[in-house]
């Protein structure tokens, strides 16, 4: 309207001739219409006096640099170019939207424009830094971060074992053995702990905030589930420290939830909802409990989890949706949070729900109460594989935050299309969709998703396909940002498997850091682009909008050197590794065919010859756990006569008598170690005692890093009980239990054996007996051991290598046990 | 199609035109749905007064050539706007600047979309890479700052200087 009038005012009087700026005379303009305008508005020339909005329209086209120099040109177009209005309209024509995630939260879009163009740049364009470490534990399964506190927490399913180190470099590692209680049926890793809820109704949890790695979980006192504990769920946003905080809840079967306080590790309140079972819990853990059952009903659960009173009965909200959201067989599945079928917008009061092919949001917003919003996929053979939100679901909702305070929505569909959705929009549009580009990796099978992990904040989204290969994308344009992974060095995974990225995070604690993680396999990559931390800067920025003032990221050259450092570091361990392993190679060629022997193999070789006369006598085996034995066990349990085992006796003595004094220092420290917990018993106890006394210098031998592994295979399979009560559900807790008993009693023998074996003198004066008990003891124990070492190698899918090294250790081992019979 | 339709521009002059090309302008299609949506035979003139005869003949040849590409009208749809400008606007809107300023003023006031975004597009890149001096000096804008007040906002500014 503005335009009209301006343009009615103006067009009184004559035509005229006109000259334009440059001085070029355009002629006359026919007729008394608007060239008289121009006389009339004398100095002042056409484009300065544009109504605004068209000025908006013309500047928005333009970039942010070249709009500050238009702030000089005059005092009309400063302060269209300060015009909030304009940032808006040239954010919608960058990014084709003016309703996303906000990087900011400031209602300024200046700054959200400018500051989201500095992020993307910096993701693009920022020094990389990549860090991998390689973690002790069998395939990882699950992963939680916590950026700020430069923590991770890892979780095999297979194993059952916890590891925890800093999450940047990969040290300070420690590891929880066996955490999984057997009979497991749902459990929740998130920064602060791990929680599992059992067949039988119990519930376990284990916090990392203490630092005793060691003890085992503590058992949830004051009550428990009457059956099958189906869905589980605690606090990952914080732990508060007083008593009476609900920090956990838990499901069961037949549709009770139980509120604990996790601290303190006890019941705080039973609630019935439901008849069928739980599915799903999500709480923010203030003041807010969602669940949905099997039949597909939210409960909206209002009570404070903060101080929570007992007397007051909550407020319960019921939607129905109708929709059977699981497989009538599936009545438990394994969540986490990135698969999970249910997520809540906290902030937006949303719960998003995804079936096969369609996304459902309800609201539970007092206003708009179980409205219904939903998107179908255009594609309907194609399957929604995983959903993830992006770090704003927490936060307060606030529509006059710049993009109206969106929050967005990552899903990954199973043919590998990305799509990306503001679960607050009202018409819930997708934002952008788009197929990832995957260079690398070998060729995916078609049954297999092409990308297997997804994460998203406001800026980007991550996802992950094989053997660590992961791509940024931008979370609202979705043009291809940068391939944020670099090659994982062979040493720590071989390239001829393809292992899926098990877990993508990005740090979700602001939107201003650029880092994040890669978990695959047994490999954690950390990766970052450009200097983090920068979030005060940003701050700072932001507060000082009001002057303009923009804080500079300084890429720090030292950090590009770094950089380049640590990609010639890879490719010199790539090939010291190569080179070991072929050295290694020719050692064991040549050894193994006879060419070199050292003193202590010569005498190895002395001893093995010496019982392989033995071995030619056989008697009856009573060995009660024959079950537990595989190969290369039942043809060297063979007994002696008592003769043969005295002249064999003196003969090994002559022979230790050499060795001992060689290596009584070192064992007797392997020893003291072996006394003093029992985790140095799995790795020492095994090593040191096993190899006994005359191989406890050869174990040196073996390569470094196979050395490690078989530590670390040791420690993960003397938790084999943990393992299957992970991966198992509940019926076959039973079993578990009997397994969990039988290996109480072997490690019990062993242990009784260990301390027999310290007093090595008096090993002669036990008799027979003891004698068998003994080596059964320790058979089962390498055995296990054998297996361990194996098993442990295909789940690793370890290279040739390794498998090289574990034919000669499984020789040493076979040696090790035949000595073993006769130490005493 | 009988061209029935006159538009009748600032200065009198009469434009017949067929009712497919008017309604590439959104204000005349709704004029047209509002007011004629009955077949009449008598020709019916609709005064542009805002818009000169020069401008509408400009208009016009720009409509013609797009009247059968379909523009949508969807709000969401300019989103798409930072594509280039197409080649064909851009010789055609590749006149004098005063013309490339009734063009855009008119075609905000008829209300097409398209031709609008285009005209504001080779205004944007007219402006792009100059310094303010130029930019005055090209569009003939008089720097009305108090030599204070420049220095103030290049204290402000200081930072887009150094990139």
């Amino acid at each position: 309207m503005a335009l009209n009038n301006g343009i009615n005012n103006n067009s009184v009087g004559s035509g005229g001739v006109h000259v334009d700026r440059l001085g070029n005379s355009i002629g006359a303009t026919s007729g008394n219409g608007i060239g008289s305008w121009y006389k009339s508005s004398s100095s002042s020339s056409s484009f300065s006096n544009l109504p605004p909005e068209l000025l908006i329209n013309i500047f928005s086209y333009l970039d942010p640099y070249t709009l500050d120099i238009l702030g000089y040109v005059c005092s009309n177009w400063n302060s269209i170019v300060n015009n909030n209005e304009l940032w808006k309209e040239t954010f919608k024509k960058r990014n084709g939207t003016i309703q996303f995630s906000s990087i900011t939260r400031s209602k300024n879009w200046r700054n959200e424009y400018i500051l989201r163009e500095d992020i993307i740049k910096k993701w693009r364009k920022g020094t990389s830094f990549h860090q991998n470490y390689f973690i002790h534990n069998s395939l990882l399964t699950d992963a939680a971060t916590d950026f700020q506190g430069d923590k991770i927490v890892l979780f095999s399913k297979n194993s059952g074992d916890v590891n925890l180190c800093s999450l940047k470099t990969g040290k300070n590692e420690a590891v929880i053995p066996a955490t999984s209680p057997s009979g497991t049926t749902c459990y929740d890793l998130n920064k602060n702990c791990i929680i599992f809820g059992r067949w039988d109704g119990k519930v376990y949890a284990k916090l990392f905030s203490s630092k005793s790695y060691l003890t085992s979980l503590t058992l949830f006192e004051g009550g428990n589930h009457l059956n099958r504990v189906t869905s589980i769920t605690s606090n990952k946003f914080q732990l508060s420290g007083k008593p009476g905080v609900v920090g956990a809840i838990s499901g069961d079967e037949e549709g009770e939830l139980i509120f604990w306080d996790l601290k303190m590790g006890n019941l705080i309140s039973k609630l019935k909802v439901s008849n069928v079972s739980i599915v799903n819990i999500e709480s923010n853990f203030k003041d807010i409990t969602i669940v949905r059952d099997s039949e597909g009903t939210l409960y909206i659960i209002h009570k404070d989890l903060i101080n929570y009173e007992q007397d007051t009965h909550p407020i319960i909200k019921t939607i129905e949706t109708k929709t059977h959201l699981m497989p009538d067989d599936q009545t438990i599945v394994p969540l986490n949070q990135s698969t999970s079928t249910m997520v809540i917008d906290f902030g937006g009061k949303n719960i998003i729900l995804s079936k096969v092919n369609e996304l459902i949001i309800y609201s539970y917003n007092e206003s708009s109460f179980n409205v219904l919003k939903n998107y179908k996929l255009k594609n309907s053979k194609d399957e929604i594989f995983k959903i993830c939100i992006d770090g704003n679901y927490t936060k307060e909702y606030d529509s006059k935050i710049a993009g109206n305070d969106g929050c967005l929505i990552g899903l990954l569909l199973r043919s590998g299309r990305v799509l990306i959705l503001n679960c607050r929009s009202q018409n819930l549009n997708t934002l952008t969709e788009f197929d990832p580009e995957i260079k690398q990796g070998p060729a995916v099978h078609e049954e297999l998703p092409p990308i297997c992990s997804i994460s998203i904040n406001a800026c980007v989204v991550l996802l992950g396909t094989y053997n660590g290969f992961s791509v940024l994308h931008n979370a609202i344009t979705g043009s291809l940002v940068r391939v944020a992974s670099v090659r994982i060095p062979k040493r720590l995974l071989p390239l001829e498997y393809l292992i899926p990225v098990t877990c993508v995070s990005l740090d979700t604690s602001d939107n201003y850091s650029t880092n994040g993680i890669v978990v695959v396999g047994n490999v954690v990559q950390y990766f970052q682009f450009g200097e983090q931390n920068c979030y005060e800067k940003y701050k700072k920025a932001c507060q000082q909008s009001a002057t303009k003032k923009r804080a500079k990221i300084k890429g720090a050259l030292s950090d590009r050197k770094f950089a380049i450092d640590r990609g010639i570091k890879v490719e010199l361990d790539d090939l010291t590794y190569e080179n070991e392993f072929l050295e290694n190679r020719k050692k064991l060629i040549s050894k193994y065919n006879g060419l070199q022997y050292d003193e202590d193999e010569e005498l190895s070789i002395a001893l093995a010859l010496s019982e392989s006369i033995a071995g030619n006598n056989k008697l009856h085996n009573n060995n009660e756990n024959n079950d537990f034995f595989k190969e290369g066990n039942n043809h060297i349990n063979n007994d002696l006569t008592e003769q043969e085992i005295q002249a064999l006796e003196i003969s090994k003595k002559e022979s230790l008598a050499q060795l001992s004094k060689k290596d009584d220092a070192n064992l007797a420290g392997k020893r003291r170690e072996s006394e003093s917990n029992i985790e140095s018993i799995d790795h020492d106890g095994c090593l040191g005692s096993g190899f006994g006394n005359s191989f406890g210098s050869r174990t040196s031998h073996t390569s470094h890093p196979n050395h490690t592994n078989s530590n670390s295979n040791s420690n993960s399979n003397i938790n084999r009980d943990g393992s299957c009560g992970a991966s198992s559900s509940g019926n076959s807790g039973d079993d578990n239990d009997n397994f969990k008993n039988k290996w109480k009693r072997f490690s019990k023998k062993n242990r009784v054996r260990l301390d027999l074996n310290q007093l090595d003198d008096n090993n002669n004066n036990n008799n027979n007996n003891n004698n068998n008990s003994n080596n059964d003891s320790a058979n089962a124990n390498y055995a296990n051991y054998a297996n361990s070492a194996n098993n442990d190698n295909n789940a690793n899918s370890a290279n040739s290598s390794n498998e090289n090294n574990n034919d000669k250790f499984e020789d040493e081992l076979a040696e090790a046990l035949k000595r073993s019979m006769f130490e005493s | 199609m009988v061209k029935r339709y006159v538009l009748v521009s600032s200065d009198n002059e009469k434009f017949p035109t067929e009712r497919k090309v008017m309604e590439k302008s959104i204000l005349l299609k709704n004029m047209l749905k509002d007011l004629f949506a009955d077949d009449d035979d008598e020709p019916i003139e609709i005064p542009l007064p805002n818009v000169s005869s020069s401008v509408m003949k400009f208009i016009l040849e720009w409509c013609e050539h797009y009247k059968d590409v379909d523009f949508e009208d969807d709000e969401d749809d300019d989103s798409k706007k930072s594509a280039p400008i197409d080649e064909w606007d851009k010789n055609f809107l590749n006149t004098d600047q005063e013309m490339l300023y009734e063009i855009i003023l008119a075609a905000n006031y008829m209300n097409i979309k398209p031709l609008l975004n285009a005209g504001c597009k080779m205004v944007a890149e007219m402006i792009r890479g100059k310094s303010p001096e130029e930019i005055r000096k090209t569009f003939n804008i008089v720097n009305d700052f108090t030599p204070e007040e420049e220095a103030a906002i290049r204290r402000e500014n200081e930072w887009a200087e150094d990139r």
